[in-house]
């Protein structure tokens, strides 16, 4: 017998205290690449839930509306205790209006970020041809990248086929040489850690509605951790004072008027380079380190677990309480 | 913006090259220089070009002249407006080294280099 009920309100748990939860186990990017795993894998164990519950409806619905009344049956019976058995049949209509609605929902997002994903790809691919573009003309930077004449200091890398960094030339003089290594290391991983996937995932993730709670603190929560996740490759390779003296080099206030190119709507993007440099520069004790880590690995199992145990558990106990 | 495919992409820079217009034949011969390329290629990624709204023409006696609509400069001022505004109306994934900063951020960012200062380096 199974519960499609019971396994939605696990995954509404999971919406509600998972981010709070994961806020706290990851907030100081001790390891970073385990706080997105924790982050991605709490996102996706909704969306599981949310397939599970659909599935075991679309089960239930095949074979037959007896069964599925069975199915909703604890629900109705508990909601019906509450209103009285007059309104049994009013509960019941309700729930399966509910969980067909949810259904359909499902196949809703599971459609929207497909589609989301496929243009962000494309939008990505659009992008590196424009860069390779506007360099032209421009002598490649240090170990390939392209360089694009503006006086706005920026890097950014650009994944797929084109797999490549850009730097404004603004960029490259603010940064000695060592600092540039190190900023190509931090791009580097970012694109072997196949970041733009993850981000792209969970923005994607971040535009649904129902669950934006979880999702939407998820998707700031895995790029925030993402950088910091580089910064660390970098730091390995070339020093945790020349990666602060990078972010430092390119995030100082733009001097030149024409420099600071007016961006509008930009305040969100701003993330964390204080914190960047402060975990960088305070690096957190042994302790610290191994308690955090217990910590997101907590937090990581939260969601599976919980929405786990109410698919595993509750078809396995029916029969006892039969 | 718009993408460029690749062989649009090299018409259009020796467009560029050229001073923002040319004729089919005229970048047929540029990119003959390092390439065998034919005419009706060339011709036909023009008119592409042409149709995408990348390009204007003009007829000049038998031939077209074709001329660029942005310049090398404002493009590449398109290309960082996207670049730098990707939470808004881009579609691309990029990842910044360093995001645009808030004032709060930065007041953040003077706070934890005033305590490093104030304490021994590590």
């Amino acid at each position: 017998m199974s519960l499609p009920v019971c396994v939605l309100g696990s995954s509404v748990v999971v919406t509600v205290a998972g981010a709070p939860v994961l806020r706290r186990a990851t907030r100081a990017g001790v390891a970073p690449a385990w706080g997105m795993a924790a982050w991605i894998t709490t996102m996706v164990s909704v969306l599981g839930a949310w397939v599970v519950a659909a599935a075991m409806f679309i089960d239930g619905l095949a074979k037959g509306w007896d069964h599925l009344d069975g199915a909703l049956g604890c629900c109705v019976a508990v909601l019906a205790g509450l209103v009285g058995d007059a309104h049994r049949g009013i509960v019941q209509s309700g729930l399966t209006t509910a969980v067909t609605l949810t259904t359909l929902a499902l196949a809703l997002v599971v459609t929207r970020v497909g589609l989301d994903l496929r243009r962000a790809r494309a939008g990505t691919r659009r992008h590196a041809e424009a860069a390779v573009l506007a360099a032209r003309g421009t002598p490649r930077g240090p170990g390939g990248a392209l360089v694009v004449d503006v006086k706005h200091r920026s890097v950014y890398c650009l994944p797929g086929r084109i797999r490549t960094i850009v730097f404004t030339r603004a960029a490259l003089e603010a940064l000695d040489e060592a600092q540039v290594a190190a900023v190509m290391a931090h791009e580097r991983a970012h694109l072997t850690g196949r970041h733009h996937q993850l981000l792209a995932f969970t923005a994607a993730l971040a535009r649904i509605r129902p669950g934006r709670r979880l999702f939407a603190e998820g998707a700031a929560s895995v790029a925030r951790l993402a950088e910091m996740a580089a910064d660390d490759a970098a730091a390995r390779r070339h020093g945790r004072e020349t990666v602060v003296g990078a972010l430092l080099a390119l995030s100082g206030p733009d001097r030149s008027p024409q420099g600071r190119v007016p961006v509008p709507g930009l305040g969100a993007a701003g993330t964390g380079v204080a914190d960047r440099v402060e975990r960088l520069l305070f690096p957190p004790g042994p302790v610290r380190t191994r308690l955090s880590r217990v910590a997101t690995t907590g937090a990581l199992l939260f969601g599976p677990l919980l929405v786990g145990s109410l698919t595993v558990l509750p078809p396995l106990c029916m029969p006892l309480m039969l | 913006m718009r993408g460029f495919g690749e062989l649009e992409a090299v018409v259009m820079d020796r467009l560029w090259a050229m001073g923002g217009s040319g004729t089919v034949r005229d970048v047929l011969e540029q990119l003959q220089q390092d390439r065998t390329i034919a005419y009706t290629t060339v011709l036909s990624t023009m008119d592409n070009l042409y149709r995408k709204g990348h390009l204007t023409r003009a007829r000049e006696g038998k031939a077209h002249r074709f001329h660029t609509v942005v310049s090398h400069s404002e493009h590449t001022a398109a290309l960082m407006h996207q670049a730098l505004n990707t939470d808004t109306d881009s579609e691309a994934v990029l990842t910044h080294f360093v995001g645009e900063m808030t004032d709060d951020e930065l007041a953040r960012l003077q706070q934890v280099l005033r305590r490093r200062s104030s304490e021994t380096p590590r």
